[in-house]
């Protein structure tokens, strides 16, 4: 037996419901190019139905609803694509740093063009056949002294514009870090209050979204793992080490390793708590640590055989720089006229270790300062011989058929570490544009499950909007029955 | 799977995108006017490229130090050419000489002629190329030989100032990879066995010299070194023949090398060149695709429910 009033009753839930759905409707469309929005959906279920247990009362009959209520505001939302995104935010920026580094790095040795490493080399060969056919011609030998200062210019400026590109990621390592600790802080922050009002029964959809926004700026930054924790909170660990539990964030913090030489400090990342080091593999600080291992070298590429740029370009110039000299010292300058030569290197390096070569490396200043002493003969007081500075050109051709030669072919050893560059180069290029189309797969995979859609929220709007309007014409239908029954009930014959 | 409104905007802007990064490459492409501009273009073919053009780079200066050896080859054959002229004239002279119908003054007279064309000997025998000597092996800066001039009744012996022993009698030219000619004429001996001071010169010297002594000393019959004169000629011949040959050989490299610097040039230009028909055709194509691009997301963006709401 329904009471009198239920109708009323019934037609209020409807109104409230249809005004709640508006209400989020309007959230919606208020945050549709909101990026970190997930959409969201008032469930409506029927309120518990009216147990009848009064006289007249039969099973069959059936129960009487009571009308509607909003069970609950749900987000929409996929946590396997937010992995997967998560996922592909790291690699995508991983690879996007290594691209731009590589790119520069490419840019500093500017080949193929007439500004570089190669070219000066070339001109150098050249300038030493002209030498070897006039020998005794001072002018040709100041065209020598001046092609090797324009090649000794060309390894400098490289050797420098690459160290340079090692030290600012070398810098730019701690200011990333200094972001993950904030993001971490903030994270274990929004844990603390999600937390809370979990405990009490409701769903905390903004402050998720919010969360889900950082943990993704987090990816962009760090390989992280996403753990869920009680209470909708979350874990976050970096290499299997905790950075979020949740309302605790462990702080990264760097740490400067010196070379040798105390000269390059590589600056590495730790746990601020324990010191114990950091493995991020991925991330744009992922990317910055893989490009300045690329730069300068790293025990675990060289485990691998990989030797870094500025080493190898270090290496390259030492070997050039031997070889170079050994043939030199095999001559006479203009001076000489006894046997044996004397001891005078064409190009000098003053440090006792190849790993600097190219930071190094200058034309002998005597030679600078006096091109006579050029050794082009190969016999002491015949300025008319020109063989060595003809065997120096044919270094040129490949390595010397001599006892104490180099094995090394300077040029093709030169082009082949150009060509690895731009492998490495064009496989960064090639990743990121895969990894850009995959992260916009996934963020459109993300978009259909949680965008808002407008024509979707139009026609919720219009269906809400119907709803209520019916519901107060139930609520006037009620109304009327009532009127009826008060009013003009037991009136006859008034 | 549901379409929202972001997701055409994130689509249409990464399309976009990508559109402006293929024009970005192909205009970049049509500015340098080449393919390849950075190793990461295509890693093998700047292998290919550095070394070609490497190559390119060393056949030019083979083709240089080729017309280095043509004109120290040339230079010398005009010279000796010179030479043989004196000869000629000197072996006239020897004969006019030989007659026993010259008086004193007549005799005088061939005999200053002789001298002269000793002292034109001397300045041909240190003729320099270049500021350099062409008949001093590799001590191009010093005169190779002194001497000459008439005292009394006698032409001065001629010295020869060097001794030049192996390596230094050649001026050696590379001409193609590890392949080298003398560009210089020997004027030691001919022959490795021959006395050094012999050589090309000092018979000549030699003979005028006698010749001019016959000529002045007026007691009996001159007696001319004819035969001196003949094997001298003989031997100057034989040297410009050599230097003939090895004209030829210069001519042949200097052929050879253009023809491969041609071969190099067109295999850069076929790795690094760009083919305009196929850079144009592709910028049209990526143009077209882009102006697509640009007029679908004029279409899709702008209309929405709420457009046709009332």
């Amino acid at each position: 037996m329904r009471t009198t009033f239920s109708g009323i009753y019934i037609a209020l839930r409807a109104l409230q419901a249809q005004q709640t759905s508006l209400d989020i409707t309007g959230h919606n469309v208020a945050n549709a190019n909101n990026p970190h929005y997930s959409r969201q959906v008032a469930l409506h279920s029927a309120t518990r139905p009216f147990p009848t247990p009064v006289m007249g009362y039969t099973p069959s009959n059936g129960q009487v609803g009571t009308g509607v209520e909003i069970s609950q505001i749900v987000r929409m939302r996929d946590a396997f694509v937010d992995m997967r995104l998560r996922q592909q935010l790291q690699s995508r920026n991983y690879w996007a740093t290594l691209e731009e580094g590589l790119r520069q790095v490419e840019l500093f040795f500017n080949e193929p063009s007439e500004n570089s490493i190669h070219y000066a080399l070339d001109q150098l060969w050249d300038s030493l056949q002209d030498l070897s056919r006039d020998p005794e011609l001072l002018a040709v030998r100041e065209v020598v002294v001046q092609r090797a200062q324009v090649l000794v210019e060309s390894i400098h400026a490289t050797r420098e514009h690459l160290q340079r590109l090692s030290e600012n990621l070398n810098d730019n390592i701690p200011i990333k870090v200094g972001e993950v600790n904030v993001l971490a802080e903030r994270l274990a922050a929004l844990n603390v209050q999600i937390g809370k009002v979990s405990a009490t029964g409701s769903m905390p959809n903004d402050l998720l979204d919010e969360r889900d926004a950082l943990l993704e700026e987090l990816s962009k930054l760090v390989d992280i793992e996403v753990v869920q924790d009680y209470g909708n909170m979350v874990s976050v660990t970096i290499g299997g080490a905790s950075l979020v539990h949740r309302g605790t964030a462990y702080a990264l913090s760097t740490r400067e390793v010196y070379d040798a030489y105390g000269n390059y400090n590589k600056r590495e990342i730790i746990w601020r708590d324990t010191g114990a080091s950091v493995v991020i593999e991925s991330g744009e600080i992922g990317g910055m640590l893989a490009l300045r291992d690329l730069l300068n070298g790293s025990q675990e590429l060289e485990s691998q055989g990989v030797t870094g740029i500025i080493q190898e370009l270090d290496e390259w110039t030492a070997q050039f720089v031997r070889e170079f000299n050994r043939v030199h010292r095999q001559g006479y300058n203009l001076y000489e006229t006894d046997a044996p030569p004397d001891e005078i290197n064409f190009f000098v390096i003053d440090h006792p270790d190849d790993s600097y070569a190219a930071h190094n490396i200058r034309v002998n200043p005597d030679i600078v300062a006096d091109p006579r002493l050029i050794k082009a003969s190969s016999l002491p007081g015949v300025p008319g011989n020109g063989d060595i500075a003809r065997k120096l050109a044919s270094l040129r051709l490949g390595p010397l058929d001599e006892p104490d030669a180099s094995t090394v072919f300077l040029g093709d050893a030169f082009n082949s570490f150009i060509s690895r560059i731009g492998v490495k180069t064009q496989e960064a290029i090639r990743m990121t544009e895969n990894q850009v189309v995959l992260e916009n797969h996934l963020q459109n995979l993300k978009e259909s499950i949680s965008g808002v859609s407008l024509d979707e929220e139009m026609a919720n709007m219009i269906r809400f909007q119907h709803a209520y309007n019916a519901a107060a014409r139930m609520m006037t239908a009620v109304d009327e029955t009532l009127d009826t029954i008060i009013n003009r009930l037991g009136i006859v014959g008034r | 799977m549901r379409v929202t409104n972001r997701m055409m905007n994130n689509t249409l802007l990464l399309n976009l995108n990508r559109g402006l990064a293929r024009l970005e490459r192909i205009n970049n492409q049509l500015g340098t006017k080449k393919k390849i501009n950075r190793p990461s273009d295509d890693p093998v073919k700047t292998g290919v490229i550095l070394r070609t053009s490497t190559s390119i780079r060393e056949t030019e200066q083979y083709i240089r130090n080729l017309d280095a050896a043509v004109s120290w080859l040339d230079a010398a054959d005009v010279i000796l050419q010179d030479v043989v002229s004196v000869i000629h004239r000197a072996k006239e002279l020897a004969v006019a000489g030989a007659s026993t119908h010259l008086d004193e003054t007549a005799r005088q007279a061939l005999a200053d002629e002789i001298a002269q064309l000793h002292d034109n000997l001397l300045q041909l025998a240190n003729s320099t190329h270049g500021g350099r000597y062409l008949f001093a092996g590799q001590h191009t800066d010093k005169k190779p030989f002194s001497g000459g001039g008439v005292t009394g009744d006698r032409i001065n012996d001629v010295t020869f100032l060097m001794s030049l022993t192996g390596d230094e009698t050649k001026i050696e030219f590379e001409i193609a990879p590890g392949i080298t000619i003398d560009v210089n004429v020997n004027v030691i001996s001919y022959n490795p066995d021959d006395n050094p001071q012999e050589g090309l010169f000092m018979p000549i010297f030699n003979a005028l010299q006698e010749l001019y002594g016959e000529l002045v000393d007026d007691t009996g019959d001159p007696d001319i070194p004819l035969q001196d004169l003949d094997n001298s000629l003989d031997n100057v011949l034989r040297k410009i023949s050599e230097l003939g040959g090895k004209q030829n050989r210069v001519e042949l490299a200097r052929e050879r090398m253009l023809d491969l610097q041609l071969n190099l040039t067109r295999i850069l230009s076929e790795e690094q060149d760009l083919d305009y028909a196929e850079a144009i055709m592709e910028l049209k194509m990526e143009e077209f695709a882009y102006r697509t691009a640009l007029a679908v997301g004029a279409r899709i963006i702008q209309p929405s429910l709420v457009d046709f709401l009332r």
